[in-house]
Protein backbone atom coordinates (compact mmCIF):
# COMPACT_ATOMS: atom_id res chain seq x y z
CA UNK A 1 0.00 0.00 0.00
CA UNK A 2 1.29 3.35 -0.78
CA UNK A 3 0.68 5.94 1.90
CA UNK A 4 -2.08 8.75 1.22
CA UNK A 5 0.44 10.90 2.30
CA UNK A 6 3.24 9.85 -0.68
CA UNK A 7 0.63 10.82 -3.54
CA UNK A 8 1.69 14.15 -5.10
CA UNK A 9 -0.99 17.07 -4.41
CA UNK A 10 -1.08 20.45 -5.29
CA UNK A 11 -3.59 23.15 -3.09
CA UNK A 12 -6.69 24.71 -4.16
CA UNK A 13 -4.93 28.22 -5.05
CA UNK A 14 -2.14 26.51 -7.32
CA UNK A 15 -5.07 24.47 -9.11
CA UNK A 16 -6.92 27.84 -9.86
CA UNK A 17 -3.78 29.64 -10.73
CA UNK A 18 -3.07 27.74 -13.40
CA UNK A 19 -6.78 27.28 -14.48
CA UNK A 20 -6.15 31.03 -14.41
CA UNK A 21 -2.69 31.25 -16.44
CA UNK A 22 -3.78 28.29 -19.16
CA UNK A 23 -7.70 30.43 -19.61
CA UNK A 24 -5.99 33.93 -19.53
CA UNK A 25 -3.30 33.14 -21.97
CA UNK A 26 -5.28 31.15 -24.59
CA UNK A 27 -5.30 33.35 -27.55
CA UNK A 28 -9.02 32.09 -28.31
CA UNK A 29 -10.16 33.72 -25.35
CA UNK A 30 -8.72 36.89 -25.58
CA UNK A 31 -10.39 40.35 -26.98
CA UNK A 32 -13.77 38.55 -27.71
CA UNK A 33 -16.58 40.13 -28.78
CA UNK A 34 -19.69 38.08 -27.43
CA UNK A 35 -23.14 38.76 -28.14
CA UNK A 36 -25.92 38.55 -25.44
CA UNK A 37 -28.48 40.32 -23.56
CA UNK A 38 -27.92 41.77 -20.16
CA UNK A 39 -29.14 40.56 -16.99
CA UNK A 40 -28.89 41.05 -13.12
CA UNK A 41 -27.21 44.43 -13.86
CA UNK A 42 -25.84 45.88 -10.98
CA UNK A 43 -23.46 49.20 -10.20
CA UNK A 44 -21.18 49.39 -7.58
CA UNK A 45 -18.59 51.91 -7.03
CA UNK A 46 -16.12 49.79 -8.30
CA UNK A 47 -17.66 48.34 -11.07
CA UNK A 48 -20.81 46.79 -13.11
CA UNK A 49 -21.29 43.71 -12.55
CA UNK A 50 -23.72 41.62 -14.74
CA UNK A 51 -25.10 38.44 -16.22
CA UNK A 52 -24.62 37.72 -20.53
CA UNK A 53 -27.03 35.33 -21.44
CA UNK A 54 -28.25 34.24 -25.08
CA UNK A 55 -31.72 32.33 -26.16
CA UNK A 56 -30.25 29.05 -25.47
CA UNK A 57 -29.90 30.03 -21.28
CA UNK A 58 -26.11 29.68 -21.29
CA UNK A 59 -25.04 32.40 -19.40
CA UNK A 60 -21.59 34.12 -18.26
CA UNK A 61 -20.35 36.26 -15.74
CA UNK A 62 -19.31 40.11 -16.38
CA UNK A 63 -17.71 42.58 -15.01
CA UNK A 64 -17.20 46.16 -16.42
CA UNK A 65 -14.95 48.55 -14.14
CA UNK A 66 -15.64 51.65 -13.37
CA UNK A 67 -12.91 53.51 -15.85
CA UNK A 68 -14.15 51.17 -18.97
CA UNK A 69 -17.99 52.64 -17.55
CA UNK A 70 -17.51 56.18 -17.60
CA UNK A 71 -16.88 55.49 -21.26
CA UNK A 72 -19.79 53.45 -22.23
CA UNK A 73 -21.62 55.23 -25.26
CA UNK A 74 -24.93 54.18 -23.64
CA UNK A 75 -26.89 53.48 -20.58
CA UNK A 76 -27.23 50.06 -20.68
CA UNK A 77 -30.21 48.52 -18.76
CA UNK A 78 -31.51 44.70 -18.09
CA UNK A 79 -32.65 42.76 -21.31
CA UNK A 80 -30.62 45.48 -23.80
CA UNK A 81 -29.49 43.00 -26.27
CA UNK A 82 -25.45 43.99 -26.72
CA UNK A 83 -22.25 42.97 -27.56
CA UNK A 84 -19.88 43.32 -25.25
CA UNK A 85 -15.64 43.23 -26.15
CA UNK A 86 -13.39 41.65 -23.55
CA UNK A 87 -11.48 38.66 -22.44
CA UNK A 88 -12.01 36.01 -19.90
CA UNK A 89 -10.18 36.32 -16.52
CA UNK A 90 -9.93 34.15 -13.15
CA UNK A 91 -11.12 34.85 -10.22
CA UNK A 92 -8.37 32.50 -8.02
CA UNK A 93 -10.14 32.93 -4.78
CA UNK A 94 -13.56 31.27 -6.09
CA UNK A 95 -12.29 29.68 -9.18
CA UNK A 96 -14.44 31.28 -11.11
CA UNK A 97 -14.51 32.72 -14.66
CA UNK A 98 -15.62 36.13 -15.67
CA UNK A 99 -15.76 37.79 -18.99
CA UNK A 100 -14.28 41.37 -18.03
CA UNK A 101 -16.03 43.75 -20.46
CA UNK A 102 -13.83 46.91 -21.29
CA UNK A 103 -16.75 48.15 -24.27
CA UNK A 104 -20.49 47.59 -24.41
CA UNK A 105 -22.49 48.69 -27.60
CA UNK A 106 -25.77 48.16 -28.17
CA UNK A 107 -27.03 45.17 -30.77
CA UNK A 108 -28.29 47.13 -33.99
CA UNK A 109 -26.73 50.49 -33.40
CA UNK A 110 -23.12 49.22 -33.25
CA UNK A 111 -22.24 49.96 -36.58
CA UNK A 112 -23.04 53.07 -35.92
CA UNK A 113 -21.60 53.48 -33.17
CA UNK A 114 -18.29 52.60 -33.78
CA UNK A 115 -18.40 55.28 -36.99
CA UNK A 116 -19.19 57.64 -34.33
CA UNK A 117 -16.13 56.28 -32.11
CA UNK A 118 -14.21 56.68 -35.27
CA UNK A 119 -15.40 59.78 -35.97
CA UNK A 120 -14.09 60.90 -32.36
CA UNK A 121 -10.89 59.57 -32.15
CA UNK A 122 -10.21 61.29 -35.71
CA UNK A 123 -11.67 65.00 -34.24
CA UNK A 124 -9.29 64.24 -30.97
CA UNK A 125 -6.30 63.49 -32.88
CA UNK A 126 -6.65 66.55 -35.01
CA UNK A 127 -6.70 68.30 -31.66
CA UNK A 128 -10.41 69.89 -32.28
CA UNK A 129 -11.17 68.67 -28.01
CA UNK A 130 -7.79 69.64 -26.40
CA UNK A 131 -8.17 71.05 -23.65
CA UNK A 132 -5.81 74.34 -24.47
CA UNK A 133 -8.27 75.26 -27.49
CA UNK A 134 -11.10 76.35 -24.84
CA UNK A 135 -11.60 79.39 -24.23
CA UNK A 136 -13.44 80.92 -21.19
CA UNK A 137 -16.84 82.11 -21.43
CA UNK A 138 -17.20 85.76 -20.82
CA UNK A 139 -18.39 86.46 -17.30
CA UNK A 140 -20.30 89.91 -17.74
CA UNK A 141 -21.99 89.33 -21.64
CA UNK A 142 -23.35 92.40 -23.48
CA UNK A 143 -24.95 89.77 -25.95
CA UNK A 144 -25.62 86.21 -26.16
CA UNK A 145 -27.29 84.22 -28.86
CA UNK A 146 -28.74 81.04 -28.52
CA UNK A 147 -29.18 78.58 -31.53
CA UNK A 148 -32.30 76.47 -30.59
CA UNK A 149 -35.37 74.69 -32.31
CA UNK A 150 -38.04 77.53 -33.06
CA UNK A 151 -40.04 78.47 -30.45
CA UNK A 152 -38.90 75.04 -28.34
CA UNK A 153 -38.61 74.62 -24.45
CA UNK A 154 -35.22 75.53 -24.87
CA UNK A 155 -35.71 78.61 -26.29
CA UNK A 156 -38.28 79.47 -23.29
CA UNK A 157 -35.91 78.22 -20.64
CA UNK A 158 -32.49 79.97 -22.07
CA UNK A 159 -34.58 83.81 -21.97
CA UNK A 160 -36.32 83.07 -18.89
CA UNK A 161 -33.31 82.36 -17.06
CA UNK A 162 -30.68 84.32 -19.03
CA UNK A 163 -33.03 87.35 -18.48
CA UNK A 164 -34.21 86.68 -15.17
CA UNK A 165 -30.11 86.52 -14.04
CA UNK A 166 -28.89 89.19 -15.98
CA UNK A 167 -31.14 91.65 -17.53
CA UNK A 168 -27.80 93.54 -18.56
CA UNK A 169 -27.59 91.35 -21.94
CA UNK A 170 -29.13 91.38 -25.04
CA UNK A 171 -30.07 88.19 -26.42
CA UNK A 172 -30.24 87.09 -30.12
CA UNK A 173 -31.99 83.96 -31.10
CA UNK A 174 -31.00 82.26 -34.21
CA UNK A 175 -33.68 79.85 -34.80
CA UNK A 176 -32.65 76.30 -36.62
CA UNK A 177 -33.68 73.09 -37.40
CA UNK A 178 -32.59 70.80 -34.49
CA UNK A 179 -33.70 67.23 -35.45
CA UNK A 180 -33.68 65.27 -38.74
CA UNK A 181 -31.59 64.91 -41.80
CA UNK A 182 -31.29 68.66 -42.46
CA UNK A 183 -30.35 69.89 -38.72
CA UNK A 184 -26.52 69.63 -39.33
CA UNK A 185 -27.29 72.34 -42.25
CA UNK A 186 -29.57 74.23 -40.12
CA UNK A 187 -27.57 74.52 -37.76
CA UNK A 188 -24.25 75.47 -39.42
CA UNK A 189 -26.42 77.69 -41.40
CA UNK A 190 -27.57 79.36 -37.91
CA UNK A 191 -23.98 79.41 -36.92
CA UNK A 192 -23.07 81.13 -39.55
CA UNK A 193 -25.77 83.96 -39.43
CA UNK A 194 -24.76 84.09 -35.59
CA UNK A 195 -21.10 84.93 -36.35
CA UNK A 196 -21.76 88.18 -37.91
CA UNK A 197 -23.27 89.22 -35.11
CA UNK A 198 -21.35 91.18 -32.23
CA UNK A 199 -21.65 88.11 -29.66
CA UNK A 200 -19.98 87.76 -26.27
CA UNK A 201 -21.12 84.03 -25.77
CA UNK A 202 -23.26 81.51 -28.00
CA UNK A 203 -25.41 78.65 -26.97
CA UNK A 204 -26.49 75.73 -28.64
CA UNK A 205 -29.62 74.24 -27.15
CA UNK A 206 -31.38 71.21 -27.55
CA UNK A 207 -33.73 69.42 -25.14
CA UNK A 208 -33.38 65.75 -24.45
CA UNK A 209 -34.34 63.02 -27.11
CA UNK A 210 -33.07 59.39 -28.30
CA UNK A 211 -29.80 58.73 -29.65
CA UNK A 212 -31.00 59.37 -33.44
CA UNK A 213 -32.98 62.54 -32.49
CA UNK A 214 -29.35 64.32 -31.22
CA UNK A 215 -27.42 62.86 -34.25
CA UNK A 216 -27.46 65.86 -35.68
CA UNK A 217 -25.27 66.93 -32.79
CA UNK A 218 -22.73 64.46 -33.88
CA UNK A 219 -22.50 65.62 -37.84
CA UNK A 220 -18.30 65.80 -38.96
CA UNK A 221 -19.13 69.29 -40.56
CA UNK A 222 -21.31 70.88 -37.43
CA UNK A 223 -18.48 70.09 -35.04
CA UNK A 224 -16.07 71.33 -37.65
CA UNK A 225 -17.70 74.71 -37.66
CA UNK A 226 -18.67 74.84 -34.35
CA UNK A 227 -14.82 74.08 -33.63
CA UNK A 228 -13.88 77.05 -36.19
CA UNK A 229 -16.45 79.81 -34.35
CA UNK A 230 -14.97 82.53 -33.04
CA UNK A 231 -17.27 82.97 -30.68
CA UNK A 232 -16.92 81.03 -27.20
CA UNK A 233 -19.44 78.77 -27.34
CA UNK A 234 -21.81 76.28 -25.16
CA UNK A 235 -23.46 73.47 -25.86
CA UNK A 236 -26.59 72.14 -23.96
CA UNK A 237 -27.57 69.24 -26.02
CA UNK A 238 -29.81 66.58 -24.49
CA UNK A 239 -29.44 65.47 -20.85
CA UNK A 240 -27.10 64.47 -18.41
CA UNK A 241 -26.07 60.99 -20.10
CA UNK A 242 -26.17 62.09 -23.46
CA UNK A 243 -22.69 63.32 -24.59
CA UNK A 244 -22.50 64.67 -28.66
CA UNK A 245 -19.60 65.56 -30.46
CA UNK A 246 -20.49 69.15 -30.15
CA UNK A 247 -20.37 68.83 -26.33
CA UNK A 248 -16.42 67.86 -26.88
CA UNK A 249 -15.59 70.79 -29.36
CA UNK A 250 -17.22 73.62 -27.23
CA UNK A 251 -15.94 75.47 -24.93
CA UNK A 252 -17.87 74.21 -22.64
CA UNK A 253 -20.44 71.65 -22.41
CA UNK A 254 -23.31 71.95 -19.98
CA UNK A 255 -26.07 69.33 -19.59
CA UNK A 256 -29.11 71.66 -19.64
CA UNK A 257 -30.51 74.81 -21.20
CA UNK A 258 -31.24 76.39 -17.81
CA UNK A 259 -27.09 75.08 -17.03
CA UNK A 260 -26.55 77.09 -19.82
CA UNK A 261 -27.76 80.18 -18.59
CA UNK A 262 -25.96 79.90 -15.33
CA UNK A 263 -23.03 79.38 -17.35
CA UNK A 264 -23.16 82.28 -19.39
CA UNK A 265 -24.28 85.02 -17.02
CA UNK A 266 -23.92 85.89 -13.59
CA UNK A 267 -26.78 86.11 -11.29
CA UNK A 268 -27.81 89.48 -10.52
CA UNK A 269 -28.88 88.94 -6.89
CA UNK A 270 -25.43 87.47 -6.28
CA UNK A 271 -23.85 90.80 -7.83
CA UNK A 272 -26.53 92.89 -5.57
CA UNK A 273 -25.50 91.07 -2.77
CA UNK A 274 -21.72 91.67 -3.41
CA UNK A 275 -22.20 95.46 -3.71
CA UNK A 276 -23.68 95.43 -0.86
CA UNK A 277 -20.53 93.77 1.18
CA UNK A 278 -18.54 95.77 -0.87
CA UNK A 279 -20.12 99.23 0.36
CA UNK A 280 -20.17 97.83 3.96
CA UNK A 281 -16.19 96.83 3.63
CA UNK A 282 -15.94 100.59 1.72
CA UNK A 283 -18.20 102.23 4.84
CA UNK A 284 -15.90 100.06 7.39
CA UNK A 285 -12.87 100.82 5.66
CA UNK A 286 -12.89 104.86 5.75
CA UNK A 287 -14.43 104.56 9.32
CA UNK A 288 -11.03 102.57 10.22
CA UNK A 289 -8.80 105.56 8.74
CA UNK A 290 -11.37 108.24 10.22
CA UNK A 291 -10.85 106.66 13.73
CA UNK A 292 -6.74 106.18 12.70
CA UNK A 293 -6.60 109.86 12.37
CA UNK A 294 -8.67 111.16 15.14
CA UNK A 295 -6.60 108.68 17.13
CA UNK A 296 -3.20 110.48 15.49
CA UNK A 297 -4.74 114.40 16.45
CA UNK A 298 -5.43 113.02 20.01
CA UNK A 299 -1.97 111.64 20.52
CA UNK A 300 -0.57 115.29 19.76
CA UNK A 301 -3.17 117.18 21.03
CA UNK A 302 -2.50 115.16 24.55
CA UNK A 303 1.67 115.99 23.84
CA UNK A 304 2.75 118.37 26.91
CA UNK A 305 3.55 121.08 23.97
CA UNK A 306 -0.32 121.70 23.97
CA UNK A 307 -1.71 120.51 27.39
CA UNK A 308 0.59 122.47 28.65
CA UNK A 309 2.08 125.19 26.43
CA UNK A 310 4.11 127.08 29.23
CA UNK A 311 6.45 124.16 29.15
CA UNK A 312 7.87 125.87 25.94
CA UNK A 313 9.52 129.06 28.34
CA UNK A 314 9.38 127.27 32.00
CA UNK A 315 13.01 126.21 30.92
CA UNK A 316 13.60 130.01 30.43
CA UNK A 317 11.98 131.32 33.51
CA UNK A 318 13.90 128.70 35.34
CA UNK A 319 17.56 129.63 33.75
CA UNK A 320 16.33 133.57 33.97
CA UNK A 321 15.68 132.56 37.88
CA UNK A 322 18.84 130.84 38.31
CA UNK A 323 20.52 133.61 36.88
CA UNK A 324 18.82 136.06 39.13
CA UNK A 325 19.53 134.13 42.04
CA UNK A 326 23.51 134.33 41.29
CA UNK A 327 23.41 137.58 40.42
CA UNK A 328 21.78 138.03 44.41
CA UNK A 329 24.09 136.14 45.60
CA UNK A 330 27.64 137.45 44.16
CA UNK A 331 26.29 140.84 44.79
CA UNK A 332 26.03 139.95 48.58
CA UNK A 333 29.06 138.61 48.70
CA UNK A 334 30.66 141.65 47.11
CA UNK A 335 29.16 143.68 49.71
CA UNK A 336 29.96 141.64 52.54
CA UNK A 337 33.56 141.75 51.37
CA UNK A 338 33.64 145.76 50.54
CA UNK A 339 32.03 145.89 54.50
CA UNK A 340 34.79 144.11 55.93
CA UNK A 341 37.47 145.91 53.83
CA UNK A 342 36.14 149.07 55.50
CA UNK A 343 36.45 147.53 58.84
CA UNK A 344 40.09 146.47 58.31
CA UNK A 345 40.22 150.05 57.33
CA UNK A 346 38.67 151.74 59.85
CA UNK A 347 40.86 149.38 62.02
CA UNK A 348 43.78 150.53 60.87
CA UNK A 349 42.68 154.05 60.51
CA UNK A 350 41.91 153.87 64.40
CA UNK A 351 45.37 152.15 65.43
CA UNK A 352 47.06 155.29 63.31
CA UNK A 353 45.04 157.87 65.43
CA UNK A 354 47.70 159.41 67.68
CA UNK A 355 44.81 159.75 70.28
CA UNK A 356 45.21 155.94 70.63
CA UNK A 357 49.07 156.17 70.54
CA UNK A 358 49.12 158.72 73.36
CA UNK A 359 46.32 156.26 75.12
CA UNK A 360 49.41 153.63 74.99
CA UNK A 361 51.63 155.67 77.22
CA UNK A 362 53.20 157.77 74.49
CA UNK A 363 53.18 161.68 74.31
CA UNK A 364 52.68 164.80 71.31
CA UNK A 365 53.71 167.50 71.28
CA UNK A 366 51.78 170.62 70.00
CA UNK A 367 52.60 174.13 69.19
CA UNK A 368 49.99 177.02 70.36
CA UNK A 369 47.42 175.95 67.29
CA UNK A 370 47.49 172.27 67.75
CA UNK A 371 50.12 171.17 65.23
CA UNK A 372 52.67 168.26 65.69
CA UNK A 373 55.74 169.36 66.57
CA UNK A 374 57.33 166.65 64.49
CA UNK A 375 60.83 167.98 64.09
CA UNK A 376 63.44 170.85 65.89
CA UNK A 377 62.96 173.01 63.26
CA UNK A 378 59.56 173.73 63.82
CA UNK A 379 60.34 175.05 67.42
CA UNK A 380 61.78 178.05 68.63
CA UNK A 381 63.15 178.79 71.98
CA UNK A 382 60.63 180.82 74.42
CA UNK A 383 57.55 178.89 72.23
CA UNK A 384 54.51 177.44 74.58
CA UNK A 385 54.06 173.85 73.79
CA UNK A 386 51.48 171.52 75.10
CA UNK A 387 52.62 168.34 75.54
CA UNK A 388 49.87 165.57 75.62
CA UNK A 389 49.68 162.81 77.75
CA UNK A 390 46.96 160.25 78.02
CA UNK A 391 46.19 161.51 82.03
CA UNK A 392 46.77 165.78 80.76
CA UNK A 393 48.28 167.83 79.17
CA UNK A 394 52.05 169.43 79.95
CA UNK A 395 52.70 172.55 79.04
CA UNK A 396 56.06 173.53 78.46
CA UNK A 397 58.68 176.39 77.70
CA UNK A 398 61.50 175.72 75.07
CA UNK A 399 64.39 176.94 76.46
CA UNK A 400 66.73 174.89 73.49
CA UNK A 401 66.25 172.76 70.09
CA UNK A 402 69.54 170.53 70.04
CA UNK A 403 69.49 168.84 66.69
CA UNK B 1 -26.62 96.91 -29.76
CA UNK B 2 -28.76 99.90 -28.59
CA UNK B 3 -26.20 100.79 -25.51
CA UNK B 4 -22.56 100.39 -26.16
CA UNK B 5 -21.24 98.06 -24.18
CA UNK B 6 -23.41 98.27 -20.96
CA UNK B 7 -21.85 95.20 -19.13
CA UNK B 8 -18.41 95.50 -20.53
CA UNK B 9 -18.43 98.87 -18.42
CA UNK B 10 -20.15 97.51 -15.51
CA UNK B 11 -17.44 94.66 -15.57
CA UNK B 12 -15.10 97.60 -15.25
CA UNK B 13 -16.90 99.46 -12.68
CA UNK B 14 -16.82 96.64 -10.28
CA UNK B 15 -13.43 95.48 -11.16
CA UNK B 16 -12.27 98.86 -10.31
CA UNK B 17 -14.75 98.84 -7.37
CA UNK B 18 -13.51 95.65 -6.08
CA UNK B 19 -9.40 97.44 -6.21
CA UNK B 20 -10.94 100.45 -4.37
CA UNK B 21 -12.46 97.93 -1.92
CA UNK B 22 -9.17 96.23 -1.60
CA UNK B 23 -6.79 99.82 -1.59
CA UNK B 24 -8.51 100.88 1.63
CA UNK B 25 -8.72 98.14 3.97
CA UNK B 26 -5.18 96.80 2.97
CA UNK B 27 -3.13 99.85 3.10
CA UNK B 28 -3.09 102.81 5.13
CA UNK B 29 -3.25 106.00 3.03
CA UNK B 30 -3.62 109.49 3.72
CA UNK B 31 -6.84 110.76 4.96
CA UNK B 32 -7.65 112.88 1.89
CA UNK B 33 -6.75 110.08 -0.66
CA UNK B 34 -9.19 107.46 1.20
CA UNK B 35 -12.11 110.07 1.37
CA UNK B 36 -11.35 110.24 -2.44
CA UNK B 37 -11.73 106.76 -2.83
CA UNK B 38 -14.51 105.91 -0.88
CA UNK B 39 -16.41 108.90 -2.45
CA UNK B 40 -15.52 106.87 -5.71
CA UNK B 41 -16.30 104.23 -4.57
CA UNK B 42 -19.90 104.92 -3.60
CA UNK B 43 -20.53 106.68 -7.02
CA UNK B 44 -19.31 103.33 -8.22
CA UNK B 45 -21.75 101.74 -6.02
CA UNK B 46 -25.01 103.66 -6.82
CA UNK B 47 -24.23 103.58 -10.48
CA UNK B 48 -23.79 99.82 -10.39
CA UNK B 49 -26.93 99.55 -8.79
CA UNK B 50 -29.10 102.20 -11.26
CA UNK B 51 -27.83 100.01 -13.83
CA UNK B 52 -28.99 97.08 -12.53
CA UNK B 53 -32.29 98.63 -11.73
CA UNK B 54 -33.15 100.31 -15.21
CA UNK B 55 -31.81 97.08 -17.01
CA UNK B 56 -34.44 96.19 -20.02
CA UNK B 57 -33.85 92.68 -21.10
CA UNK B 58 -33.48 92.78 -24.97
CA UNK B 59 -34.75 89.80 -27.23
CA UNK B 60 -34.55 89.70 -30.89
CA UNK B 61 -35.74 87.25 -32.46
CA UNK B 62 -33.78 86.59 -36.16
CA UNK B 63 -35.36 85.16 -38.77
CA UNK B 64 -34.54 81.40 -39.21
CA UNK B 65 -31.89 81.63 -42.20
CA UNK B 66 -32.48 77.72 -43.15
CA UNK B 67 -36.05 77.30 -45.29
CA UNK B 68 -38.61 76.19 -42.58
Amino acid sequence: MIAPNAIPFISVTILNTLIKHKLEEEDDLRNLAVKGEISNWKRYRSGVFFDLKDEKGSIVPCVLWSDSYLYLPFEPKDGDEVIAYGNITVYVPRGRYTFQVSQLIPFGQGAALLALEALKKKLAAEGLFDEKRKRPIPRFPDAIGIIVGKNSAAEADLIRNLTRRWPLTDIYVFPAQVQGNDAPKSIIAALKTAETYPLDTLIIARGGGSNEDLSAFNDESLVRAVAMCPIPTISAVGHEIDTTLIDYVSDLRVSTPTGAAEAATPEQNEIRRQLLDLEARLENAIETDFATAKQKVEILANRPFFTNPASLYQNAIRDTENLEERLILAESHRFALTQKQLEGYEARLKSANPENVIKRGYSVTLDEEGNPITSTKKTRVGQRLNTKLKDGIIVSIVTEGKN
Amino acid sequence: MAEAKKSKSFEDNLKRLNEIVEKTENSVLPLEESLALYREGMTLIKELKTTLDKAEKEVEKLKDTSKE
